[in-house]
C-alpha cells in the first residue's frame, strides 16, 4: 500500500508510543469506583467497591480531524481505527479478591 | 437495496462447545438492546431524521447487521453437534422443544423479540438520544457477557463488538451536533 | 492429500487481509457521514477503496464470489452457493 497515505495510516511516528504495543494507552484508567451504603442487615458480604466503565466517547463532542490511527491490522483487532477512542474491558471473572 | 457479502466483518473463533454461553448471547440476537434490534430501529428511523444525518443511520444500521451475524455465528458454533442432553443441562431445552437447533429471535432468557424494543418518536433529537443510550446499553451487556465466559477467544469477538458501540456512540453524538449547528457551512474544520 | 481449500492457513489469512482493509473503510466511511470536508480522510478513503478493489478480486479469484447480484464473476458450476457460508468458516 504504498503512497503518501501510507504514512498517515501505517505509522509508528505518528502514534503515541504508549499505544504501539498494543490498542490501548497506560494513561488514565477508564474504570470509576464507588461504594455503596454497608447496612448491618445485609446479608452478603460487603464488596470493597464497585466499579464501572466510562468509555472516552464521553469526553469528546466531535472528534477533530487528522487524529493518530492504528495500522490497518491492529485497527481490525482493537475495534477502532483511532487510539483514542479504544477503550480497554477487564473482565470481572478472575479478579479473586476484588470488588466488581 | 442490499447486497450481501459472503464474509465476517470480524474473524469469530470459539474454542470450544458451549451451549450454555450460546443461550446468553442471545441476549445480542433477539433481546432488546441486541443487534437486531439496532439494526432495525436506525434504519427505520432513517425515514424521517433529517437528510444531513440519513446516511450515517444507514450505514450504522446496516454494520449491525454485519454484528447480528457474528453474534449468529457464535451461537452456532458454540451449539453445532452438541447433544439434546448438553442443551438441556444448559438451559436450552425448551429452546429445543420449540426450535431444535435453530437460532430464533429471543432474549437470554427464551422471550422472543418484539418491535417494542425500537423507539421511533419521529423527533430528531429524541430518536438520536434514544440511540446513544441503546449504543451505551449495547456497550454494558457485551461487558456482562465478556464476565460470563472463560474463553479467550470468545471475548475477543465480544470485545471488538463493544468497541463498536463506543465508535456509534460518538457518530451519533456528532449527528446531535450536527443538527444543533449548521455545521455543514464550517468548510474548515 | 491436499488440504481444504478454506482449511489453510493461506485462506485464513487472504480473508483477513480483506477484513483489514474493509474495516478501515467502514472506519473511515462513519467518520466522514459526520466529516464531509475532511479532504485528507477522503484521501485516504479513496486510497483504501483502490486498494480493496485489488484485495478482493485477488480473494475471489482464489475463494469464489465475495458477492451476489452481478458485482463478481461467477466459474461453473454457479459458484455462488458453494460453502463455506460465513458462520461455517
Amino acid at each position: 500500500m504504498g503512497n503518501e497515505f501510507e504514512a498517515q495510516s501505517l505509522p509508528e511516528e505518528g502514534v503515541p508510543p504508549e499505544f504501539r504495543a498494543g490498542c490501548h494507552p497506560a494513561g488514565r484508567s477508564q474504570e470509576r469506583i464507588h461504594v455503596p451504603y454497608r447496612s448491618p442487615c445485609d446479608p452478603c458480604p460487603p464488596l470493597p467497591f464497585k466499579t464501572y466503565v466510562v468509555p472516552p466517547n464521553q469526553f469528546i463532542v466531535f472528534q477533530p480531524p487528522n487524529w493518530p490511527q492504528y495500522p490497518p491490522e491492529q485497527a481490525l483487532r482493537c475495534g477502532t481505527l483511532w487510539p483514542a477512542l479504544h477503550s480497554p474491558y477487564r473482565p470481572r471473572r478472575g479478579r479473586e479478591g476484588e470488588a466488581t | 437495496m442490499w447486497v450481501y457479502e459472503k464474509k465476517l466483518q470480524y474473524p469469530v473463533r470459539v474454542s470450544k462447545c458451549d451451549p450454555r454461553m450460546a443461550k446468553l448471547l442471545l441476549e445480542q440476537y433477539g433481546g432488546a438492546d441486541g443487534e437486531l434490534a439496532a439494526a432495525l430501529r436506525y434504519l427505520n428511523q432513517r425515514y424521517s431524521i433529517p437528510d444531513k444525518v440519513i446516511g450515517l443511520l444507514t450505514d450504522i444500521g446496516t454494520e449491525e447487521f454485519a454484528h447480528l451475524e457474528m453474534i449468529a455465528t457464535m451461537v452456532y458454533k458454540l451449539t453445532k453437534d452438541a447433544t439434546p442432553q448438553q442443551l438441556d443441562a444448559a438451559g436450552l431445552g425448551p429452546h429445543y422443544v420449540a426450535h431444535d437447533s435453530a437460532l430464533f429471535y429471543s432474549n437470554a432468557a427464551g422471550v422472543p423479540w418484539t418491535a417494542a424494543y425500537i423507539q421511533a418518536k419521529g423527533d430528531p433529537i429524541a430518536d438520536l438520544y434514544e440511540d446513544i443510550a441503546a449504543e451505551e446499553k449495547a456497550r454494558a451487556t457485551y461487558q456482562w457477557l465478556i464476565d460470563m465466559t472463560d474463553d479467550v477467544d470468545l471475548q475477543d469477538g465480544l470485545k471488538f463488538l463493544r468497541e463498536r458501540e463506543i465508535v456509534h456512540s460518538l457518530r451519533f453524538r456528532e449527528a446531535v451536533e450536527i443538527l444543533k449547528e449548521e455545521r455543514e457551512v464550517r468548510k474548515v474544520f | 492429500m491436499n488440504a481444504h481449500p478454506f482449511h489453510t492457513e493461506e485462506y485464513r489469512q487472504a480473508l483477513e487481509q480483506l477484513q483489514v482493509v474493509d474495516f478501515v473503510l467502514l472506519e473511515l466511511n462513519l467518520y466522514l457521514d459526520t466529516h464531509p470536508w475532511d479532504v485528507q480522510a477522503i484521501q485516504q478513503f479513496n486510497h483504501y477503496t483502490h486498494e480493496r478493489m485489488k484485495i478482493a478480486n485477488q480473494f475471489q479469484e482464489k475463494y469464489g464470489p465475495l458477492q451476489n447480484y452481478g458485482h463478481a464473476y461467477s466459474g461453473c458450476p454457479w459458484s455462488w452457493i458453494e460453502t463455506p457460508w460465513p458462520w461455517q468458516v
